[in-house]
């Protein structure tokens, strides 16, 4: 790219550009400071632990299993999800209730979140709504194990885990 | 009292820096050396009330013609053994200078050092220098100057060259 | 006599190691608020983060127990001695600042200055033209290329622009007619046309503007940072030290800036003088008679305050402007500051000489 910016008097002189380039940014440190001095923030950090950021009402994050009144999960082992996840992580196993032989239920249920892609098609895909996602991104663990999240974590997480500082709302 | 024993340990700091510095083979360190004489020199100079001499001794010396001197070594990056040389003819007329020197510099401190002689009052002070270099002596300083330009030209000329 | 000069060495190195030590604080949090950041705040005792400025001990904390490691090759003793110069440079230089007016305590005339020297401002360059020393030591020590080479910067920088720093403040010399930096400061006391202070950045406008880059670039701060040039030569001169060692030359930056601030201050910015305060009081529509004990107070919170803004001012010039190419510093210092010094020379030389008739 061939650069055509000339200099001219003005800036050749010098002076006036650089105090030009102070004034901004002093403007900054000063408005910045005056924020700081009177209570607001001056910057455009979160600090994280402390301080989240908001986030997007329609987030895609970990996913729970959904309960019905009786404390059984939603689910009817369709494949539906599993047959529609891009990233193929999850691995249902279904088996046969005695008590209700309508319906199968999921024997295993595993999402392997460390391969998930947050894509959301599984929600999409899920006939009985039965798995629907969260806000919640803290996804770290220690091992691999933990990452595949089995289906008593993924029935039960959300009441103990999920920092309840956004309602989960038309997930 | 304090002064004289400053003096003296200036002059031995100053004869015992330059003999190191002479003596030395790595040449970085006898440019160190080097400037300790130049700055134990200053302190002679500080202590004889020519403060102005004093500092400028170490502004030009120890700052910047040390820091020169230090410079060229570090950009020639030589090796050591090609320093130890044979003994020439050129070497000897050295040494014979440099000694009939010595004695001549010795017998006139010497002499002086009998007579006693005390430093005129006002001495050293920046307005008398200004002034001396600026009536008495301006045409040595002139020359001086010409002197410095012929230098500043030559090694422009050397470095153009390629 | 002997005792007060010891309570002012001590009372001066104590204020400057302060300032050293505060300024690694203000440097993060002056950039942090600068560039719409938080800055460091992490380090807390007992929940309290005081704005970070625990950061400072832990940082020293850290200095003195990490490993101080010295490469095999390297000249020992230079190596261990080329930190010392910058540093004791940099705190020598202030002896000859005078922080406040002479008071009188008993008879006794005591100048707020360590020592009064007839040719301060010369003493003032000798002293910080020591301070190159260490940079090219260092380098040339280290036994690695990238240290040589920034020794090597550093050392072509710090003499061009001493010469460039010598000449520009000589218009100021002529104007006060006198190298005794504490005389200095007193006749900026003075009043120009009756009611402009005759600071020297009102006489001197000139070489007030080229002076600040050349004290900047003696001081190897940013835009004048080619010695350390992290982008292209690692870390420069220091870059084979570590632990304490380093925190000397870090130290000494940070004294350097604080000696600066006070250079500036006393040369341009009148010094310890309030303006229109004279020894018996306000003069301004009038006079305004204070009592001796609080204007020698005014004087030297005049003094500290002038000194603070301009560490502030040179802080905030660091983060302001990106760093010269070299052969950009060469020209300014040999190009452009040294001709209009000697322009400025001239010209301070024919006002003189046509209001002296």
């Amino acid at each position: 790219m061939k650069y055509n910016f000339r200099y001219g008097w003005w800036e050749k002189i010098y002076y006036p550009e650089l105090i030009r380039g102070f004034y901004i940014t002093s403007r900054h440190f000063f408005s910045n400071l005056w924020k700081w001095i009177t209570g607001r923030k001056g910057a455009y950090t979160y600090q994280y632990p402390e301080e989240k950021r908001p986030i997007s009402p329609n987030f895609r994050g970990k996913h729970y299993l959904v309960l019905k009144e009786d404390g059984t999960p939603k689910c009817v082992a369709c494949y539906m999800c599993a047959t529609n996840c891009p990233a193929q992580c999850i691995h249902i196993v279904a088996g046969e209730d005695p008590n209700r032989p309508e319906e199968k239920y999921p024997v295993e249920f595993t999402i392997d979140i460390s391969r998930c892609i947050f894509c959301g098609y599984c929600v999409e895909a899920c006939p009985k709504d039965a798995i629907r996602m969260t806000y919640d991104y803290h996804l770290a663990d220690y091992t691999r194990e933990a990452l595949l999240y089995k289906k008593e974590k993924l029935l039960h997480w959300i009441e103990t885990e999920l920092d309840k500082d956004q309602p989960l709302i038309g997930r | 009292m304090l002064a004289t024993m400053l003096i003296y340990i200036f002059g031995a700091l100053a004869i015992f820096s330059g003999l190191m510095m002479i003596l030395y083979r790595n040449p970085i360190h006898s440019a160190l050396w080097f400037g300790l004489v130049l700055f134990s020199l200053a302190g002679i100079y500080a202590l004889m009330q020519a403060h102005f001499l004093a500092l400028i001794q170490i502004l030009v010396y120890v700052g910047a013609i040390t820091v020169l001197i230090v410079y060229v070594i570090a950009l020639l990056n030589f090796d050591q053994r090609d320093l130890v040389g044979k003994v020439t003819i050129l070497k000897g007329i050295a040494v014979i200078v440099a000694a009939i020197l010595f004695i001549e510099l010795l017998f006139y401190v010497g002499g002086l050092y009998v007579k006693g002689i005390a430093p005129p009052p006002e001495f050293g002070k920046a307005a008398n220098i200004g002034l001396a270099t600026l009536t008495r002596y301006l045409f040595p300083f002139e020359v001086i100057s010409i002197l410095l330009l012929v230098a500043v030209v030559g090694g422009v000329y050397i470095a153009k060259k390629d | 006599m002997f005792l007060i000069v010891i309570i002012k060495i001590l009372f001066v190195v104590g204020v400057l190691l302060t300032f050293a030590a505060l300024l690694t604080w203000v440097e993060r949090k002056q950039s942090a608020v600068t560039q719409d950041r938080v800055g460091a705040n992490r380090v807390q005792i007992l929940g309290i983060r005081a704005l970070g400025l625990f950061h400072i001990i832990t940082d020293a904390l850290k200095m003195f127990i990490k490993e101080d490691y010295v490469p095999e090759k390297v000249n020992k003793f230079l190596h261990f001695i080329a930190p010392l110069f910058p540093f004791f440079s940099a705190l020598a230089v202030f002896a000859v600042i005078p922080f406040g007016s002479p008071i009188k305590i008993g008879g006794r005339i005591v100048e707020l200055s360590i020592a009064r020297l007839d040719s301060g401002l010369i003493y003032l360059f000798a002293l910080s033209s020591l301070a190159v020393l260490g940079p090219v030591i260092a380098g040339w020590a280290s036994h690695e290329k990238y240290a040589l080479l920034g020794g090597m910067r550093a050392a072509a920088q710090m003499i061009s622009y001493e010469i460039a720093l010598g000449v520009s403040i000589i218009g100021v010399i002529m104007v006060y007619n006198t190298l005794d930096i504490s005389l200095i400061v007193e006749k900026q006391g003075e009043l120009l046309f009756g009611f402009l202070p005759k600071w020297g950045i009102f006489v001197q406008p000139l070489a007030f503007l080229l002076f600040l880059p050349a004290i900047i670039a003696e001081n190897k701060r940013i835009p004048f940072d080619l010695p350390e040039g992290e982008s292209e030569i690692v870390a420069g001169y220091f870059t084979e030290y570590s632990a304490m060692r380093w925190g000397m030359f870090f130290l000494a930056e940070f004294v350097e800036v604080a000696v600066v601030a006070a250079v500036l201050t006393t040369l341009f910015f009148g010094g310890w003088q309030f303006p229109y305060l004279f020894d018996d009081g306000f003069h301004f529509f009038g006079v305004w008679h204070l009592p001796y004990w609080l204007i020698v107070i005014i004087r030297i919170l005049t003094f500290f305050a002038k000194w603070i803004f301009g560490i502030w001012f040179l802080q905030q010039v660091r983060w302001t402007f990106p760093r010269f190419r070299y052969d950009q510093l060469m020209k300014l210092g040999w190009k452009i500051i040294l001709p209009w010094g000697l322009i400025n020379i001239a010209l301070t030389a024919i006002v003189i000489m046509l209001i002296n008739g």
